[in-house]
């Protein structure tokens, strides 16, 4: 019984971290509709930022976030320069190869800057536990979890109850349609990438603690978050807590059961998966364009 | 073929040929050998892509597939080259049509990840049944490819046996764009839904393009194998199915030739960086970006766009499916 | 059409004739040089990660290999003549290890320090034999001296005598009657955990359960507790610093209470800058466990001053201790492969900075480790332990 909570709330940590970094991928399909699999360098480099700020400047923890927030803002711009902007109404496969190499230039730049060695980023808890009667619980993992649970509330209100959000998704569904009625796409463009690398960052200071600070950390969440949008419903917010959450747990049963064939387990679960149910647990909410 | 198609073919041909006279005995030569293998996989991804409109990010999963057959054929039964190939070449074609089969209906960011889904899971089952694979230490001295008694041991020898396989691919690839079966193929990737309409078999059709761009995965597979003599799992990774895609968009996804040039520039660019030291791969990212952006339509496209400067003539906008292919 | 085709040629025959100019670059350029024979610098090829998922391990060796270097051209070289290190980096595949080894091997290196990693090793192995110089390596895999090939010499304690020794020590000092093992699933772990299994079972001791992992995974909360609920009374542990950080953190985070044996990788200062005392309590074994001497002390202060930020591991210190002996061997006998590799198989009691070297005929040079307990977030040194 312990046993099985103690893995369901390693599961459910785990999936918070995977669908917090899934909210970038449904903010950028929701506005410009790509797939942008540089989201986890953008993790990446909020974490680096984070031991920048922190450890080497020892700032509070409150203005090492505004700064990553900030500092993000700035490479999500320069990233929407580089690997949005110049493609922007190509095909899909474009933006595989574009975000790919702007996220090979990302970490080996990272690597530049502050080298090859992890870090250890254990702001604001340090290693303290909590213990819930006899689970042991991990307090960065309930921050984790409220700060998923306020992204999703502001990323939900700023999609759907916000003019911005409107227009984002109008410009999403049909570019040229939204520019005929006087919406500015390309501002569009570049506040949502803002947006997108800022969240990516702020998940990037949340799981510093737990993953420590390497230039290798971005690209395994990203493709797991990637995995997680896929099965919650493509631009779906509900979808991308629920594939996350359930991608957490069938991880670690997986490993509970066969730690060998863990990742065999979660990727056959994801084609099946996909097989079965190819439009997700929540469905699509962009609709397929011609 | 018309006169200048052949003649232009013939062209790259020579060049191809001797190419190996110019260029350093070991790293020259193994660099070349790379970029013939890397070409055969991203002509097995044009048939896919280029050709049929589906976006799989699979074709290392049957490089290593290839590979892994080819390997354990020749050393654990000692089968011969050319049966390892064929060994190779039947594990591929099985296995695209067991991918391709489910995934059919699959679209866009779907097919995507049930591709990525699959070329892990076959690089994990590599890295874990050890009995049959040597787990992650892979299997080493595979033999040197050989026809009868004639050993082709020696880099440039696996060169000249590679090119063989490059010129066969080129040519049958530049035989199907223009047949029957490959005009269904751009018709199924233009409008599927018309296509259906005018009597294509989707389904078929994009199987059999599974298949095809399975079974050249193999054949690399294969070549990799008997070149380095060695396959583990860590050479089947995610990074070089980007890379093969990025081979065939960075050529120009609708050429023949530019897929084949498109693989000779990405394994020769991160070596010609070399020289920047600590930052060349980072140079690398961006140089790729560069090409995205300033060359839509790949080095063939880039390359049809300078000549038309140059001539400064006028021509109407071709199709390029319809134009490509000129090797 | 007809005209796409000519011009599409064109593109390609230029592509082409560039890849020919920049192929044969090699070739010519390391051709001039001769005319000062005597004087001619050694070169020294040194293949590892400096970029890609095991750059933080790679650069390390690279660090190493280029202070022994320093070392010898401060003393005015090896015979007179002044050692140039070249080094390529192999991006962490097996492709790319081939190709920045062809590409030392066009300058014609008198000596090689191969990746620290088993497989690329594995993946060089015809090419090291083609090349036919001594080839230095840190990675630890059994099967890379198994091979038959002359040229390699392992400057580390490989993973069969390691396993042993942290098997002999779980059996023998720590008595463990239940022992779990969790281990990477790469050749690392694997290597090490049938090692452990076969050396327990000699003992008849049966391990209680085995659990892996991948490296670079992130939770290892099913493993740690499967073998707690196995009723280990010992894990151990065989794993690469980056994932033993993470798994330190949460046995401790998960309050395990299970006593552990780690790794190697669990004995670096990597290691301890990550975990920060959430391994204190717990035993390990490495090669080589730091500061204990004046001589020792400097040499890690001359690789903070020639790296700043890499640290003076046993990855540094194989890398370099194995090219300081290599060096010394060519100052002996010049050149040579042949008798380079021989003078190198002589080596007997080599005083290193990460141990005492002797190699053996399959080119094993070090067959020992330190266990230690680690307190106060450092290694405290239980007893040196050899096979």
């Amino acid at each position: 019984m312990q046993f099985g909570l103690q893995l369901l709330v390693a599961g459910l940590a785990m999936g918070a971290i995977y669908a917090l970094v899934a909210l970038g991928f449904v903010l950028l399909v929701n506005a410009v509709n790509i797939i942008n699999f540089a989201q986890g360098e953008f993790v990446m480099v909020g974490a680096f930022l984070a031991y920048t700020f922190g450890v080497v400047l020892h700032w509070p923890y409150w203005a090492t976030v505004i700064a990553v927030v900030a500092v993000a803002a700035l490479v999500g711009i320069v990233f929407e320069r580089m690997a949005y902007y110049p493609l922007r109404g190509r095909e899909p496969s474009t933006f595989l190869v574009s975000t790919l190499a702007v996220s090979v230039f990302l970490r080996n730049v990272a690597q530049q800057i502050w080298g090859p060695m992890p870090f250890a980023y254990t702001e604001p808890f340090g290693q303290n536990v909590l213990k819930l009667g006899p689970v042991p619980i991990v307090p960065q993992h309930l921050l984790i979890i409220a700060a998923l649970a306020v992204l999703v509330g502001l990323l939900y209100g700023f999609l759907f109850r916000t003019r911005l959000g409107t227009m984002m998704r109008a410009a999403s569904q049909d570019r040229v349609a939204a520019q005929v009625i006087g919406i500015r796409v390309n501002r569009i463009g570049v506040i949502t990438f803002m947006i997108a690398a800022a969240s990516g960052a702020v998940a990037g200071v949340l799981v510093a603690p737990v993953f420590f600070v390497s230039t290798e950390m971005g690209f395994g969440v990203g493709l797991k978050a990637f995995i997680a949008t896929i099965i919650g419903g493509w631009g779906s917010v509900p979808g991308a807590i629920a594939g996350g959450l359930l991608l957490g747990i069938v991880e670690v049963a997986a490993s509970a059961y066969n730690s060998g064939f863990k990742d065999l387990f979660a990727f056959g679960l994801l084609i099946l998966f996909l097989i079965v149910l190819p439009r997700g647990i929540f469905g699509e909410k962009i609709a397929e364009k011609a | 073929m018309d006169r200048r198609s052949i003649l232009g073919f013939s062209g790259a041909l020579l060049v191809l040929l001797v190419l190996p006279a110019l260029v350093s005995a070991g790293y020259g030569i193994q660099l070349l050998n790379m970029a013939l293998i890397f070409s055969i996989l991203a002509l097995g991804f044009f048939v896919l892509f280029g050709l049929t409109g589906i976006f799989a990010v699979s074709q290392v999963a049957f490089w290593g597939l290839g590979g892994y057959a080819h390997a354990i054929l020749t050393t654990r039964y000692h089968w011969p080259f050319l049966g390892g190939l064929l060994g190779a070449m039947a594990v591929t074609a099985v296995a695209g049509l067991l991918l391709g089969l489910p995934t059919l209906k699959l679209r866009n960011q779907y097919l995507t990840m049930a591709t990525i889904g699959f070329a892990e899971a076959v690089r994990i089952s590599a890295n874990n049944f050890d009995k049959l694979t040597g787990g992650p230490n892979g299997i080493g001295r595979i033999p040197a490819p050989a026809l009868g008694s004639l050993v082709l041991n020696t880099p440039v020898s696996k060169y000249y046996l590679s090119l063989v396989f490059v010129v066969l691919i080129v040519g049958g690839l530049w035989r199907l764009q223009r047949s029957r079966l490959g005009r269904a193929m751009q018709a199924v990737r233009d409008d599927e839904l018309a296509a259906e309409a005018m009597g294509v078999h989707v389904t078929r059709i994009k199987v059999l393009a599974f298949v095809l761009s399975a079974v050249a995965g193999g054949i690399a597979g294969s070549l990799y194998a008997g070149l380095s003599s060695f396959v583990s799992p860590d050479a089947f990774t995610l990074a070089v199915a980007v890379q093969v895609t990025a081979m065939v968009m960075i050529g120009g996804r609708s050429a023949i030739g530019g897929v084949v040039a498109g693989a000779f520039l990405l394994t020769y660019l991160p070596e010609w960086l070399r020289d920047f030291k600590d930052w060349y791969m980072a140079i690398y990212g961006l140089g790729l970006l560069v090409i995205l952006i300033f060359l839509p339509e790949g080095l063939a496209g880039g390359a049809r766009r300078l000549a038309d400067r140059l001539k400064r003539v006028k021509r109407p906008v071709e199709n390029v499916a319809l134009g490509g292919g000129g090797q | 059409m007809v005209k796409t085709a000519t011009l599409k040629v064109l593109a390609l025959t230029v592509i082409m004739a560039v890849v020919a100019g920049c192929g044969s670059k090699p070739a010519a350029t390391s051709a001039p040089a001769a005319t000062e024979a005597p004087k001619e610098p050694i070169k020294i090829g040194v293949v590892t990660s400096l970029t890609g998922p095991n750059a933080a391990t790679g650069i390390q060796v690279a660090t190493g290999a280029k202070l022994a270097a320093k070392e010898w051209n401060d003393k005015g070289g090896v015979q007179g003549r002044k050692i140039d290190v070249q080094v390529e980096d192999d991006q962490g595949t097996p492709t790319g290890a081939t190709n920045a080894h062809n590409k030392i091997a066009a300058s014609k290196p008198a000596g090689v320090v191969l990746p620290t990693f088993a497989q690329l090793v594995m993946a060089l192995e015809p090419a090291v034999k083609q090349l036919a110089v001594p080839s230095l390596t840190s990675a630890t895999g059994v099967a890379i001296t198994k091979q038959g090939n002359p040229w390699f010499f392992r400057t580390r304690t490989n993973d069969e005598v390691m396993g042993k020794l942290a098997a002999n020590f779980a059996a023998d000092e720590l008595k463990t009657k239940k022992p779990g093992v969790l281990y990477a699933n790469n050749d690392y772990g694997k290597g090490g955990y049938a090692v452990i299994k076969a050396t327990l079972e000699a003992k008849s001791i049966q391990l209680v359960g085995a659990e892996s992992f991948n490296s670079g995974d992130k939770d290892f909360t099913a493993q740690l507790l499967n073998l707690k609920k196995a009723g280990s009374d010992l894990i151990i542990i065989w794993s690469t610093p980056a994932d033993s950080a993470v798994i330190a953190l949460q046995q401790k985070q998960l309050s395990l209470g299970v006593q552990i044996l780690g790794s190697p990788g669990w004995g670096v200062k990597e290691f301890f800058d990550l975990v920060k005392g959430a391994a204190d309590g717990q035993y390990g074994l490495v090669d080589y466990a730091g500061g204990s001497s004046d001589r020792i002390k400097a040499w890690e202060k001359a690789v903070d001053d020639s790296a700043k930020g890499i640290p003076a591991s046993f990855v540094t210190g194989a890398a370099y201790d194995g090219l300081s002996i290599m060096l010394g061997a060519m100052n002996k006998v010049g050149t040579d492969p042949a008798k380079v590799r021989d003078a190198m198989l002589a080596t007997q009691n080599y005083d290193g900075i990460i141990g005492t070297f002797s190699f053996d005929k399959e080119g094993n040079g070090l067959k020992q480790a330190v266990i230690f307990k680690i307190e106060n977030n450092a290694m405290k040194v239980i007893k040196s332990v050899k096979e």
